[in-house]
């Protein structure tokens, strides 16, 4: 009895090796955040508070006094489908994961003629300029997504 | 006693077992038909339950002045005078398993592995989204279309911003006193304010 037993338990190790579970197929796929900002030097209002740290990030180089949130969103990208996000202002945003290397995903962010190659990380956020939008500009945040924390807790 | 029934002889043996009831039920129903005929024998039998009775007597009387209180105990220690260390009992232990039970012994450890080679990467896995190895955000590359000046701009905080001026001689500093029409003012709050001009990103460097 033990002898089949452990015949049995071999067996499952074997197939369970063979077979790739759910969470390991899932494993190709990498997620963050993308927000549509509306900025603007119109006003002062910052919605959500959390784009405080984005008003910080523009507060050297740039005049923008208002930073609104148009969406946000989770994006999953896995190595064969690029994701197109249709922008409030016409133009499409292209994400693309160019290579999942080392446990580091690299992603393709094709906005504006622009083709920027980004390295997704634990912390901080990429800002890249979308086009003009009523009165100011959109923009995209890509921000990392860490597991249970919440919008930008990874800065 | 002697007996002038030569049968007796035969039955003799059976007598003690008879009284302790230890006798099978032929042989009982062949005795008791012999008993019921000789009188030697079944005063044999008398004594013999007298005997028996006495002795149970004398038995009982004397485990009442027995103390039995820690019995157990004491016919343990006998028996296990010493008592091994811990490890020795350990290793008894494992020893004992590995040599009786080595079927489920293996069973267990293989599902232990399957159990941590499955578990342990999804524990993982739940700390660190996949695709988040680095520590932080970063640009690798930027490249456009002619005509399209991409510039990259890192802050303090590790953010980078990517921007876009169409012609790099109108980047300019942005300000209240800031001349221009009206149709320029629209577009300065976009333009850089760094006194140097944005700029150029090299191809995989921020």
């Amino acid at each position: 009895m033990f002898r089949r037993a452990f015949l049995l338990t071999a067996a499952a190790v074997m197939i369970l090796g063979l077979v790739p579970s759910p969470a390991l197929a899932a494993e190709d796929k990498v997620r963050f955040f993308v927000d549509v900002v509306y900025a603007s030097g119109q006003g002062t209002e910052v919605d959500p508070p959390s784009l405080e740290s984005m008003k910080q990030a523009f507060s050297k180089d740039f005049t923008f006094t208002s930073f609104k949130q148009l969406s946000t969103q989770i994006l999953e990208l896995d190595a064969k489908v690029p994701q197109t996000l249709v922008l409030p202002n016409g133009s499409k945003a292209q994400f693309q994961l160019v290579k999942l290397e080392k446990g580091v995903a690299h992603v393709n962010l094709t906005v504006a003629k622009v083709t920027t190659q980004i390295e997704l990380g634990k912390k901080a956020s990429i800002y890249a300029a979308a086009g003009t939008h009523q009165q100011g500009v959109l923009v995209l945040a890509v921000s990392p997504i860490m597991a249970g924390k919440g919008r930008r807790d990874g800065k | 006693m002697s007996s002038s029934n030569p049968a007796c002889k035969t039955f003799l043996p059976q007598l003690s077992p008879y009284v302790d009831g230890e006798l099978a039920v032929a042989d009982r129903l062949v005795l008791e038909r012999h008993l019921s005929a000789c009188h030697d024998c079944t005063g044999r039998v008398a004594d013999l339950r007298a005997t028996s009775g006495l002795v149970r007597v004398g038995l009982e009387f004397a485990t009442d002045e027995v103390d039995f209180k820690d019995f157990a105990q004491k016919v343990m220690a006998r028996v296990t005078p010493e008592r091994p260390p811990l490890l020795e009992r350990w290793r008894l232990s494992v020893s004992e398993m590995f040599t009786y039970q080595r079927g489920p012994m293996m069973a267990s450890f293989a599902t232990a592995a399957v159990l941590l080679l499955i578990g342990v990467p999804l524990v993982l896995r739940q700390g660190t989204p996949v695709g988040y190895a680095s520590e932080q955000m970063a640009v690798e590359s930027v490249s456009a279309e002619a005509g399209i000046a991409p510039v990259v701009l890192t802050t303090e905080q590790g953010d980078a911003i990517i921007w876009i001026v169409d012609e790099p001689s109108k980047a300019t500093i942005a300000g209240p006193d800031d001349e221009g029409d009206d149709e320029d003012d629209e577009e300065d709050a976009f333009r850089s304010k760094d006194p140097n001009g944005p700029r150029t990103p090299r191809e995989g460097e921020l």
